[in-house]
């Protein structure tokens, strides 16, 4: 048996197999990032590779993923902005002006991981409940942070990601009861942050909901009692 | 609804998502979505799963697109690695993994389809990748070729065939040197 100390790495070919695992394979990632001649020979060895593919059959691709992708990717062309379409500057710096116009309510930058530090209080500041809703598309990437105060029924979402809604869809409210029951809470516009008034009726479910998510529903169907397009963005609910 | 592009056409059309051109942006995913869609099932071996990468690569695949370079890679060579790399990504995110076959069980299984039978009387005659794969050692080109359409590395490649870590590296190492060499003839 050789020894594959005998045999030289070729970083590059393992890298495009990914032959390593854990930290040695996000070593060679980063050497690719950061050295153009060795990210040339990494692409080099996908081209030797790629022949493979050929032997890999076409499978259609089920019908909501398009939407999905579309709503993930921005705006029109008109409007493309594409170094801000993914983060819009929620950060501290907007903080007090948007805690002051939804007095009462908890706003925080949309993200988790920080979350806890941010909260905005004030002195009759009531129970409220959050959710950082993080998209279909990349569980790691918040879209929108949501805040419900249920003593006056406001509901208070801001946006994180610009999200473009497709022609003829409605970007929709839903809240999951621990039963798994769904209920429509209302459109909501993904290019601003909003304030809800939440119906008297959904109230108390809206305090309840372990689950929020987003969905694109279809214009022509707007009083659908469960969702019927594709779920774009989901976050967990946590009382405060 | 897959259209069918040139490999002209497709690049053509990737730069011009690169320059925030969604229609042309749809018509790369038209022409070339069913193909991504087979490559992320064929690693990750669940619908839903496979659904979500596949969507996550277009996302990425936009972001990038400015950066695509006709010059350097086929298109759809490009597509597909993007897609490749994310479901490999994910398969090796998740907390829990289908137990994974002996490694003699899976070159059985790939041989046993009709699609590979057709490729294995194709190796013979068309092709200098899988002429080149065909001068190695059988447990190399599975090895490999298990590598490239299921993203197992060293370690779970040298588990699934029963041998020492060292002894994979071995086999493989030896096989890409080879591989390159042949290419390069």
């Amino acid at each position: 048996m050789s020894d594959p100390e005998d045999i030289p790495a070729d970083g590059a070919a393992e890298r495009a197999l990914r032959l390593n695992a854990g930290e040695a394979d996000a070593a060679l990632a980063r050497r690719a990032e950061a050295d153009p001649a060795f990210a040339a020979e990494v692409e080099a060895w996908d081209a030797r590779l790629a022949p493979l593919y050929d032997e890999i059959d076409p499978v259609e691709a089920p019908a909501g993923v398009w939407p999905r992708v579309a709503a993930a990717i921005g705006p029109e062309a008109a409007n493309d902005n594409r170094a801000a379409r993914f983060w819009r500057g929620w950060a501290m710096a907007s903080t007090g002006l948007l805690a002051a116009s939804v007095a009462g309510l908890a706003f925080l930058i949309a993200n988790p991981r920080v979350e806890e530090r941010l909260i905005v209080s004030t002195p009759d500041f009531q129970p409220v409940s959050v959710s950082t809703l993080m998209s279909e598309a990349d569980p790691d990437m918040p879209v929108a942070t949501l805040t419900y105060d249920p003593q006056t029924g406001s509901l208070y979402i801001a946006p994180t990601m610009q999200m473009a809604t497709p022609e003829n869809r409605a970007m929709t409210l839903w809240v999951t009861m621990t039963d798994g029951s769904v209920h429509r809470i209302g459109s909501i516009d993904p290019s601003h942050a909003q304030t809800h008034s939440v119906s008297e009726d959904m109230r108390p479910m809206a305090a309840e909901a372990p689950i929020v998510t987003v969905s694109l529903e279809p214009m022509d169907q707007p009083d659908s009692p469960v969702p019927m397009g594709p779920v774009v963005a989901t976050g967990q609910v946590r009382r405060l | 609804m897959a259209i069918s592009l040139t490999r002209e056409e497709l690049a053509e059309a990737l730069a011009a998502a690169g320059r925030g051109d969604r229609a042309a942006f749809r018509r790369v995913y038209d022409a070339t979505s069913a193909k991504l869609f087979g490559v992320a099932l064929r690693i990750l071996h669940d619908r839903q799963t496979a659904e979500d990468v596949l969507q996550d690569a277009y996302v990425i695949i936009w972001n990038k697109a400015a950066a695509y370079d006709p010059a350097r890679a086929s298109p759809i060579t490009w597509l597909a690695t993007i897609t490749r790399n994310r479901a490999i990504d994910r398969l090796r995110s998740a907390a829990s993994r289908p137990t994974g076959r002996p490694l003699d069980e899976a070159a059985e299984i790939h041989d046993d389809t009709p699609d590979a039978a057709a490729v294995l009387e194709a190796r013979q005659e068309a092709g200098r990748l899988d002429a080149c794969l065909g001068e190695l050692e059988a447990r190399t080109q599975v090895a490999i070729r298990t590598a490239f359409f299921e993203g197992e590395t060293y370690e779970t490649l040298a588990e699934r065939a029963g041998v020492p870590l060292g002894t994979m590296k071995s086999w493989i190492r030896r096989g890409l040197q080879k591989l390159k060499g042949c290419l390069e003839r």
